[in-house]
This record gives C-alpha cells, sequence and structure tokens, in this order.
C-alpha cells in the first residue's frame, strides 16, 4: 500500500511541473488526458463500483456545460458559481433517471437504454433550444488569452491544465473515499449480488440513487470545464452517444472499477488517438472514421480477453495490490 | 391469540401462492428467544418460500408475521435485515469482487457508517466462524463449504437476534457438519443468537434443534422435539421413498 | 389541416412502422430465445441499407429483387457472428455482452462511413412516385410493397416457429433451457439458427427501408435506438408486440411531425418508451 502512495506522490508532483516542459501541442494533449481520466473516473463510480452502465453520460457532460456557459453567458455568473447550478441541474437529471429506473428494478441493459435515451432525448430538445443557441451553436466571449482570468476561467491553457489536475485529483481522491467507507461497499455489494446486499441490510433503491447522483454531479463538473476551454457548444457534439462511448473507453480499457484504471485508461486511449491521428496525416489518408474503427476494434478486444482492463495485471506485476482491510483499521 | 411471551418470531396462518399453486398454506410456527428451531419437510414442501416470506423477499398473501412484537409481513428484505433477522440462501451468494473480510463488513455496516466499527463486527463473525486466517482472500476463490460459512458470517456481522438458516449443511462432509454444529450451538450459548434453521441433513436437525417444525405441501403437518417429529406417522408418510433417516 | 391528408400521414406512418416493426421483430426474437441484447441492430438495418444501394447504384439492381440475397446474406452473417463472438459471452455478465456489441456496432458504422462517405444515398426506382387512389387516400406504391413484404415476412417468421421442427426447438431452448439440453437439443446451433433469423429480418427490413428513406452511416445507431424503443414498448420477447409497436412508432412518428417540427420527431418516441418505462415496464404485450 505504501507503494502505491509513493508511486503516486512521484506522479502528481511530476504532473505538477510538466507544463513547463511541454509545448503548446502536448500541453493540450495533457489536458485531454486528464479530463478523460476525470470523466472516466466519474462514470466508474456507476459503473465499476456500483455496476449500473450509463451509455448515455454525455447528458451530464451537456447540461453542466450549458448551464454553467448559460449562467455565464446571460447572467455573467462566475463559472465557480455556475458549477454550483451544473452539479444541482446533473444530480436531478440523474435523480430522474434513477427513480424511473430503480423504482422497477430496471436493471442492465434497460437502465442503460434508458440513459441513451434520456441523452438523445436532451440533444433533441437542446437543438431546438433557441436560449442558448440551438443547432447553431453556443458560444461564449473570449477574452485575450495571454490575460489569466481565473473568476472568469477564461486565459492561458496552462490554467486549464491545473484545473483539469485540480478535478483529475479530486476525481481520484473522492473515489478512494468512497471506496473505503459504508457507500463503497454497499455500491460494490449491489453490483456482485443485489439479493444478498437487500439480505445484509443494502436498501439498494437508495444506494443506487446516490451512486448516479454522485456520479452525474462528477460529471457536471466535466462539463463545466468543457464549456470553459473550448468556449463553443453544440448539441449534436456535446451531446451525441459518441461522446458517450468515449466516456466509456478510457475506464473499461484500463480497468472498471479500480482507482487508477480509468487514468491509465484516458493516458493508452489519448496518446493512441493523436499518435493514430499524426501517421494518418503523414500517409495522407485524412479519412474519418478510420479512428472509431481502431476504438471498436479496441474496446472489441479488451472485452474479449482482458475485461478487467490493462491495469490490473500491470499493477500486480509491480506489485501495487489494492488496499486490503487485513493490515489497516 | 395470547402468544408465547418471549416469543421473538410468530409466523400466523401464513400463506403464499405462485400462478395458482399454493407453495405455502395457513402455515403457523414461533420461536422463542434463544431457541434453535428447525424446519424440515421433503423437498418442494415450501420451506423456501416460508423463509422468504420473513426475510421480506416477498409479502405473504395472507397471515401475520410478528417479530419482536413488530408486524414485519411485507417488509423489505433490508429493514428486515435492519430490525435484527440475518439470513443465508439456499444457493450461496458471496460477492465474488471482495475479500472474504470485505464480504462479512458488507453485514457489519448495518446500522452504522462507521467502518472501524463494521471491521470489528466483521472481525468477531469471521473469528466465530474460524475464518479469520482467510480474510484477504477473494470470495471466488473459496470452496463451497467456505463459502457457506462466509454467509452465515455476513449474516452474523448485522448482529442478528434471528439467525436463518436455509441448508447450510448440504454438501458438507460430516467432520465439517459437525463443525457447523458447534459453532451454532456456541453463539446460540454464548451469544445468544436465535436459530431458524431448513435442514435435510438430519444428523444436524438431531444435534442442533430444540423444536422442529415439518412442512408439506406447505402446510405444517407436526412440531415438537425432534424425537417426537421423528416417529409421528405422519411425518414418516410425507417423507416415504427418501430414506431421510439415517 | 383537411382530414384526408391527415388520414394519408398515418397510413403512411402505419406503412412505414410495419417495416420498422419487422426490424424489431428481428431484435426481439434474438433476445427472447438467446437472451443477447444485439446492440449492433440498427447498425446491420444500415449495412443492409447499404447493400440494397450499393446493388442498385452498381447494377441498377431493384432492392425487392435483393430481398432474397440479402435474406441469405444477413442469416449467414447473423450466424457466425452468433458462434464467432457471441458465444463466448453467453455465460459472462450482461455488461460484457452489451459492450461487445457496442464495439461491433462502433466498427461497422465507421466501416460504412469509410466506404460510402456522409453523404445520404438513396434508391430511386421506376415506381417511387407512384401512388395509388383509393376515394379519397392517396397511398405511396412503394410504402404498400414494402409493408406487404414486411407483413409476409413476419407471417413466414411465425410458421416457422409454429410449424417447422427447429423452430419449435427454439422455442423449446427459449422456454426452458436446461430441458432442451437434456432432450438432447444442440443449444449452440439453435441459438446460432435465432440469430440467424433476427438478422435476416433486419437485411429484409434494410432492403426494404432503402426505397423508403435515404441512408447515412449515423442511420445505424439511431435505428438501435429505435429498435429498443420498439420493443420495449411492445415488450420484449413478444413478437406481435414487436409489429405493435412499430406501427405505433409508426404512426406517432407521422403525426409528430405534422403536429411539431419533424426534427422533433425523435422525441415522441423517447418520450413514448419513457412513459412505457414508467407505467408499465414490461411492455404493452406479453412475451411469447
Amino acid at each position: 500500500m505504501q507503494r502505491s502512495i509513493l508511486a503516486l506522490v512521484v506522479l502528481l508532483a511530476v504532473l505538477l511541473v510538466l507544463p513547463f516542459a511541454l509545448d503548446r501541442y502536448m500541453l493540450s494533449v495533457m489536458i485531454l488526458i486528464l479530463y478523460f481520466a476525470f470523466v472516466g473516473q466519474a462514470w466508474n463510480v456507476m459503473m465499476g463500483f456500483c455496476g449500473q452502465l450509463s451509455l448515455g453520460h454525455a447528458l451530464y457532460v451537456g447540461l453542466g456545460a450549458y448551464t454553467s456557459a448559460a449562467l455565464y453567458q446571460h447572467f455573467e455568473l462566475i463559472p465557480w458559481v455556475g458549477m454550483i447550478a451544473a452539479v444541482l441541474v446533473c444530480v436531478a437529471a440523474a435523480s430522474i433517471i434513477g427513480w424511473l429506473a430503480f423504482r422497477f428494478g430496471i436493471g442492465g441493459t434497460y437502465f442503460a437504454l434508458l440513459t441513451i435515451a434520456f441523452a438523445e432525448f436532451t440533444r433533441i430538445g437542446f437543438e431546438h433550444f433557441d436560449w442558448v443557441g440551438g443547432t447553431a451553436g453556443f458560444f461564449l466571449r473570449v477574452t485575450q488569452q495571454s490575460r489569466m482570468d481565473v473568476l472568469n476561467l477564461r486565459g492561458d491553457p496552462i490554467m486549464f491544465y491545473y484545473l483539469a489536475l485540480a478535478l483529475a485529483v479530486a476525481g481520484f481522491l473522492l473515489s478512494a473515499w468512497l471506496l473505503r467507507g459504508r457507500l463503497g461497499f454497499y455500491f460494490r455489494a449491489i453490483r456482485d449480488n443485489e439479493e444478498a446486499a437487500r439480505a445484509a441490510g443494502v436498501n439498494v433503491f437508495r444506494y443506487k440513487m446516490y451512486a448516479v447522483q454522485i456520479s452525474g454531479g462528477m460529471t457536471a463538473l466535466a462539463g463545466v470545464f468543457f464549456a470553459f476551454y473550448y468556449n463553443n457548444l453544440f448539441p449534436e457534439q456535446i451531446f451525441h452517444i459518441s461522446r458517450s462511448i468515449e466516456i466509456i473507453l478510457a475506464p473499461i480499457i484500463g480497468g472498471i472499477g479500480t482507482l487508477f484504471g480509468p487514468v491509465l485508461g484516458a493516458a493508452v486511449l489519448t496518446l493512441a488517438s493523436e499518435g493514430i491521428n499524426a501517421a494518418l496525416e503523414a500517409l495522407g489518408h485524412e479519412i474519418p472514421g478510420v479512428k472509431q474503427i481502431l476504438y471498436g476494434v479496441a474496446l472489441g478486444l479488451s472485452i474479449m480477453f482482458m475485461p478487467h482492463g490493462i491495469w490490473p495485471g500491470i499493477a500486480r506485476r509491480l506489485g501495487f495490490t489494492r488496499a486490503r482491510d487485513d493490515s489497516d483499521a | 391469540m395470547p402468544e408465547h411471551s418471549s416469543s421473538l418470531l410468530e409466523v400466523a396462518g401464513v400463506s403464499k401462492s405462485f400462478r395458482g399453486l399454493r407453495a405455502v398454506n395457513s402455515a403457523s410456527l414461533s420461536v422463542a428467544q434463544g431457541e434453535i428451531v428447525a424446519l424440515i419437510g421433503p423437498n418442494g414442501a415450501g420451506k423456501t418460500t416460508l423463509f422468504n416470506l420473513v426475510a421480506g423477499v416477498m409479502p405473504p398473501d395472507e397471515g401475520h408475521i410478528r417479530f419482536m412484537g413488530a408486524d414485519i409481513a411485507g417488509w423489505r428484505a433490508d429493514q428486515v435485515c435492519a430490525v435484527g433477522i440475518g439470513r443465508t440462501f439456499q444457493v450461496v451468494k458471496p460477492f465474488a469482487d471482495m475479500t472474504v473480510l470485505e464480504n462479512v463488513m458488507v453485514g457489519g455496516f448495518r446500522g452504522t457508517p462507521d467502518r472501524r466499527r463494521a471491521r470489528a463486527r466483521a472481525e468477531r463473525a469471521l473469528r466465530d466462524l474460524d475464518m479469520w486466517q482467510m480474510r484477504a482472500r477473494p470470495a471466488s476463490a473459496l470452496t463451497l463449504p467456505d463459502r457457506k460459512r462466509l454467509e452465515v458470517a455476513r449474516a452474523l456481522a448485522c448482529e442478528p437476534k434471528l439467525l436463518l438458516l436455509d441448508e447450510v449443511m448440504a454438501g458438507l462432509r460430516p467432520t465439517e457438519t459437525d463443525t457447523m454444529v458447534s459453532t451454532f450451538r456456541r453463539l446460540n450459548a454464548e451469544h445468544g443468537v436465535t436459530i431458524l434453521l431448513i435442514e435435510h441433513v438430519m444428523r444436524a436437525v438431531m444435534a442442533l434443534a430444540q423444536r422442529v417444525y415439518v412442512l408439506h405441501h406447505g402446510e405444517i403437518i407436526s412440531s415438537g422435539t425432534p424425537k417426537e417429529v421423528t416417529s409421528d406417522q405422519r411425518v414418516l408418510e410425507s417423507y416415504l421413498g427418501t430414506g431421510a433417516l439415517d | 389541416m383537411p382530414i384526408d391528408a391527415v388520414v394519408n400521414i398515418v397510413i403512411s406512418g402505419l406503412f412505414t412502422g410495419l417495416v420498422y416493426g419487422l426490424m424489431a421483430l428481428g431484435l426481439s426474437v434474438i433476445y427472447g430465445v438467446v437472451r443477447i441484447v444485439n446492440f449492433a441492430h440498427g447498425e446491420l438495418m444500415a449495412v443492409g441499407m447499404y447493400a440494397a444501394v450499393f446493388a442498385f447504384v452498381m447494377a441498377g439492381i431493384d432492392p425487392l429483387w435483393m430481398l432474397v440475397p440479402l435474406a441469405v446474406a444477413f442469416f449467414g452473417i447473423g450466424y457466425g457472428l452468433q458462434r464467432a463472438l457471441v458465444n463466448p459471452f453467453i455465460g459472462r455478465p450482461e455488461h460484457s455482452q452489451f459492450i461487445l456489441l457496442l464495439a461491433v456496432a462502433l466498427v461497422l458504422v465507421n466501416l460504412l462511413l469509410v466506404f460510402f462517405g456522409p453523404d445520404a444515398r438513396g434508391v430511386l426506382v421506376s415506381y417511387s412516385l407512384d401512388s395509388y387512389q383509393i376515394g379519397p387516400l392517396l397511398i405511396d406504391k412503394v410504402r404498400l410493397i414494402c409493408a406487404a413484404v414486411a407483413l409476409i415476412t413476419c407471417a413466414i417468421l411465425f410458421a416457422i416457429f409454429r410449424y417447422l421442427s427447429f423452430g419449435k426447438a427454439i422455442r423449446a431452448c427459449a422456454d426452458n433451457l436446461l430441458g432442451a439440453q437434456v432432450v438432447g437439443l444442440n443449444v449452440k446451433h439453435l441459438y446460432a439458427l435465432t440469430f440467424g433469423l433476427g438478422t435476416a429480418c433486419v437485411g429484409i427490413a434494410g432492403c426494404l427501408m432503402s426505397l423508403l428513406v435515404d441512408v447515412t452511416p449515423g442511420l445505424g445507431p439511431a435505428y438501435t435506438l429505435l429498435a429498443f424503443v420498439i420493443v420495449i414498448i411492445g415488450g420484449l420477447g413478444s413478437m406481435v408486440g414487436a409489429l405493435a409497436g412499430g406501427v405505433l412508432i409508426g404512426v406517432s412518428e407521422s403525426v409528430a411531425g405534422l403536429l411539431f417540427t419533424p426534427s422533433a420527431k425523435g422525441m415522441v418516441s423517447f418520450a413514448l418508451m419513457i412513459l412505457v418505462l414508467v407505467f408499465r415496464p414490461q411492455g404493452l404485450f406479453k412475451a411469447r
């Protein structure tokens, strides 16, 4: 256990100073990695810990993004306040979906479909939502890049790097904390065997709701980040099912249910993706869709031969076993 | 109907039908505080259904179920656990991706969010079942007898007043059965855990139970001490051909 | 709006709905027996549509002539898919199967994108714009033909399950897997047959749909969702439900396109599904 903590601290130290050694392009890649690490972590809470498959997580990214962006653009509310609203909106949405599904014990596939349906429904809805731009898109005021405006989240990519890093670290710590306490134990019990969980005193409905609410709320923050980093939002893009699939790729390939899996998965996937892009450009083939095919193949191979992801095997070889309860109190 | 003043569990006139088939027909039984009571009967008699009714897996169609005076019929399984009834499953249901200790800690968290308290309860339960040394093993790696013990430990960690054991001895060798019997005797004598168990293994029933109920076609056809029940003509007839008296 | 225009729109929706129903039927059959939720269903439909378009553009073949070849081809694809990919996953947790088929769907959609490009492709046969006049009603010839073929295919499928020995064997597997194995049925083979049948339905549906709608790669995921909406509304595992659900969706889409903006009609199917999930989660019809 001590080894893993030490390794994480070293990693964090490296990440803290990394921006000063990177060029603009690599910085943007790192930001992507951290973003996907965080949002994958959020999804992992629902799926990896509690076993509820969400294929519509883009819903929360979109809702979080639009909420904070609209409050900023129309009411000049700083994103730090907008964040709170975004989380509230997403928790509300998660509660609706959870209530609809879990009230009738809808799980597994039906639940996944319900999440997709809500994301699609919202996507179409926002396409007609002119107050936030509709299909034409919603644009945030952009100020000079050199000015670092932390209050309004306007400025240099370095600021966004540290914000993404903060989110990723916070997500990681939150997940670790969850796992240790009753929430984490009950989540995992539900995942492994709902009936046995009930017999052991778990109010399955309530805890499933917690799982979706926490996951949705966390993802809201990713949405806020997205809005202020990219400065433009299109419903067709941000709510699209491809976004939802992107979100789940990293944790699945990295390792569902583990703490570091989503992080590793994000790193591997983003770097591979950029590598593929570069290779395709060099070869002169800019065919849209090739990358997605490779994603699909990677996902298929991963789930077939390494359903637990690549992290557990690596972790074992490096000697980082999960914190077992035999040693600590 | 005046009941035993120390009656912990009181099941009165409970019935349950599935698609027209009466699985449990107006069954009544009671378990007093500190007793060990067995529920026996041929396969398909409705024993597990009766357990499931008490444990809150499904509501009875009619009848009353009272636990410590409170009417718990129709309560959810987790509510039944919260009020002090722990249960094991006939087909074991371990939390496969968690260790033995983590499995039992799930039970330990009952009524408290405190991790240390959950762990302490889990430790006690595992030591009671002589499983402490395998606490770090993943539950999926356990043999069947060990999984059965894990179920019991998990139920125990909830600190139940009444333990419902569903065929815990099935598939165990005689020595393992004897160990389990003495463990339950100890839990009953030292920790005051009341036990209601479904069993086919008569060796265990004779050794453990103070009183026995016999269920056949969903009805209680006999009750009394193990000796009385096993010499009851009706009981023998219901078991005819199964050779359960070994 | 004049009443006959509304009736025309409803009938048009009904016919389209029957083709939707056929597509959903394939999904329902697969789930009812193999208990696999085929997340690549809509993508297979899109492949069917593109196949018909391809045959038309390359060789001028009317999609109606492609019905049987595509049915056979898709049967083979389904059979192969089940034995090669899905079979090893039968014992695995549900989400693993789902993700596997999701991966297949992802690959299929993007293969289509790479080969055919993002632009819409359609089929325009000589009678694409013909219509029959029955009293005040104006019925599209193409739509009528498609609806008829869809119905015939459904009838054939019903007959297979009712009268043919392997159809009955498949039903046995669905009703009582252990019993079927005990009796000696080759379950793996029967599962693959079922998958093949379900996929053949989709191939036929896709072929028909190419006459009605232009195809883009993005249609794949949209149809997957639509198939699920229909099956959830109709009742997972119910053949009648799939057809009825398809018709319901087809009609409500048409009507919604009339009442609201056409682009919002996608919301109607989802709203319906959410309603069904809230009030009658097992669907409108009971499983066969």
